[in-house]
């Protein structure tokens, strides 16, 4: 009961005219970004941080969380009108989204992913409305030595499931935390790492580095040309209202389809390291597993468009419980959420529902009123969505660079900092090359600084002995999670290479 | 790429030596709790381990290399323009090397001349609105007082 009349006065807070237009403009802008190929969720919460300046903190969280699963709508466009996935999370939404437009069904498959995303989304903020508070409440009497144990499970499943190699996940993610220990020492006041620059005296900007690593990056790999390869015109598609509502075999085919889509997003997307991508991936090979007509699939099956629609938009709601509750983000792109809460002085974590209930209670609302906006944004202005997939590289490129170096001299009026995102933009496409993944760099970037001061302080609680983190039940049980991310990933890439080193 | 991970690794390695000796500099232990070095240092150590893995990971890879000509071109001239971008504005503004720099990655990644000067002028009032006039950001002005 408390928690419905703490939601209803979430409400109260999330249709504020200024909420609800910035509810709107982002989730309008995340689906433009979400259906541009290779320009994902992080990368539009990264660099429209910055419009985000001078607006108050329940407002610009409310922009950018919409960013986020207006992006993981958004995806589905480019998959199923030119065979290339908005984001990662959207590439299963290509194997029938695809083959459904060429078989002249591309309205009922983005329709059916728009409803499938709606229904993903909001049975997800439905269990997350619930879910959160108590697991904030239960986790309230944690101590530093469970929060480092809980940040290094946070780190260590993202640097061990996330890339091709766990030893370049692990590197990326170490690299991350020494940039967050340059910068004056908390405890002593020493300088760190910063070569005499007063600039970095006060350490690394996250965003910085973030818009450097999501989105220069990611517009130099679009200026190679290496994502963009459209093979259906955008004028071979006939798009409105009617056209867009799938049949009712569409409906009976996609139904379970979609609700235990859901709840495996959900839970995946609870996971540090999974998110949609993994969520869409599994929903869709369980779909196919459990289908009557698993031979239909890959071939145009509806059903194959809710499934991983669903999953990747349930997770990305997911994603905010282990954010909001814990104060851990599981995901690139909520590890770039918290450090703009964190920017806003909101420190997520089990303290934040009790002491921000107007921000938290205002931000689940709006995910409420997000979702609706969503379905009837599509719904009718989908023909003008789709035009976004005209825009020339060249010219979306050089925009979207431009508002990047913008941006990020917004953050701290200093040219440092437009120098150091230049820089880490350079150094993120040769990651990006080389295969080592941004996410788990930016996370620990992010994580670093809490995570050493709860170690610090658990060993100040402990004079020093470092058995504090293995006799506490929780904190040894999480470690040994943590251990485990880290070490089954290694020992599966020692054994593959095995055999290939014995040919 | 072989070669191309082989590097990096070696750089890893480097890098990771670097954190140590520098960790230890700092204060591995203060008064017998860890110092400002004592997280550096572990850090260092765990990218030196890690870092030697990448290197023996990388003896299975082919020998593909790791840019084309024109990934190479590209990712040197953004990156240049970007630096350019900072440089010129301390002569000409933040907001006109803005300008500049839309205009000047349109027209090399393929824009006609008309694009080029369109987008030019568009970047440069746009987020004159936009950052100045909207976000109160004030961009350094350069000699023409923009």
């Amino acid at each position: 009961m408390e928690t419905l009349s703490l939601l209803l006065s979430g409400f109260a807070v999330a249709t504020q005219p200024q909420n609800l237009f910035a509810c709107m403009t982002g989730v309008i802008a995340g689906v433009l970004i979400g259906a541009l190929p290779g320009l994902g969720p992080s990368t539009g919460v990264a660099v429209l941080l910055p419009l985000t300046f001078g607006v108050n903190p329940v407002t610009a969280i409310v922009m950018l969380a919409g960013i986020y699963y207006g992006a993981m709508y958004g995806g589905a466009i480019a998959s199923i009108l030119i065979n290339t996935p908005g984001d990662a999370a959207a590439v299963m939404t290509c194997m029938d989204g695809y083959p459904l437009a060429q078989k002249g069904r591309a309205g009922p498959a983005l329709g059916m992913s728009c409803f499938a995303s709606f229904i993903g989304g909001t049975i997800s903020v439905i269990v997350f409305t619930f879910l959160a508070p108590a697991l904030a409440e239960a986790t309230l009497w944690f101590g530093p030595p469970e929060y480092f144990a809980l940040m290094v499970m946070g780190l260590s499943t993202v640097s061990g499931l996330t890339g091709k190699s766990p030893f370049k996940g692990m590197v990326a993610m170490l690299v991350g935390l020494f940039l967050s220990c340059v910068g004056t020492d908390l405890v002593t006041g020493l300088p760190r790492f910063c070569f005499g620059r007063m600039e970095l005296y006060s350490g690394i900007e996250f965003i910085t580095v973030a818009l450097g690593l999501f989105g220069i990056a990611e517009l130099i790999n679009l200026a190679a040309g290496a994502d963009a390869q459209p093979q259906l015109k955008r004028e071979d598609v006939k798009l409105n209202l009617r056209s867009l509502l799938p049949n009712r075999q569409d409906w009976a085919v996609s139904w379970p389809h979609i609700l235990r889509s859901t709840g495996i997003g959900f839970f995946i997307g609870m996971l540090p390291g999974a998110g949609g991508t993994i969520a869409s991936f599994i929903s869709y090979s369980t779909a196919k597993r459990v289908s009557k007509h698993p031979e239909r699939f890959g071939e145009g099956a509806i059903e194959g468009v809710a499934a991983p629609e669903s999953a990747n938009n349930a997770a990305s709601v997911g994603a905010f419980v282990p954010l909001l509750a814990l104060g851990v983000p599981g995901s690139a792109t909520t590890a770039v959420l918290m450090g703009a809460l964190m920017m806003y002085n909101l420190r997520p974590g089990p303290l934040i529902f009790t002491r921000d209930p107007e921000f938290v209670w205002g931000l689940i609302s709006s995910m409420y009123i997000g979702n609706v906006m969503l379905i009837l944004l599509l719904l009718l202005f989908i023909p003008l969505f789709v035009r976004v997939l005209d825009i020339p590289n060249h010219t979306l490129v050089a925009w979207v660079l431009a508002f990047i170096l913008a941006g990020s001299f917004g953050l701290n009026m200093s040219m440092f900092e437009v120098g150091i995102t230049v820089v880490f933009g350079a150094i993120g496409y040769l990651m990006k090359r080389l295969d080592y993944p941004a996410a788990p760099l930016v996370l620990a970037l992010v994580l670093g600084n809490m995570l050493e001061n709860s170690l610090r302080q658990s060993l100040l609680l402990s004079r020093g002995n470092i058995s504090i983190f293995f006799t506490r039940p929780l904190s040894l049980t999480i470690l040994l999670i943590s251990a485990a991310a880290i070490l089954v990933p290694i020992a599966r890439s020692v054994l593959r290479a095995k055999p290939a080193l014995e040919q | 790429m072989k070669r191309a991970n082989q590097i990096a690794a070696v750089l890893i390695l480097l890098l990771s030596l670097y954190i140590c000796i520098t960790g230890i500099g700092l204060g591995y232990l203060d008064r017998n709790v860890p110092g400002p070095g004592f997280t550096p240092f572990w850090i260092g150590l765990l990218l030196g381990v890690f870092g030697l893995g990448v290197l023996w990971e990388s003896r299975n890879l082919t020998g593909e290399s790791l840019f084309t000509p024109r990934v190479l071109k590209v990712w040197l001239v953004l990156t240049l323009l970007g630096m350019a971008t900072i440089a010129a504005s301390y002569v000409l503004g933040l907001l006109i090397s803005l300008a500049l720099l839309a205009g000047c990655t349109i027209r090399y990644l393929g824009g006609t001349w008309k694009q080029t000067a369109i987008t030019t002028i568009a970047v440069g009032i746009s987020f004159y609105f936009l950052f100045v006039k909207f976000l109160m950001v004030w961009f350094p002005k350069g000699f023409l007082g923009i």
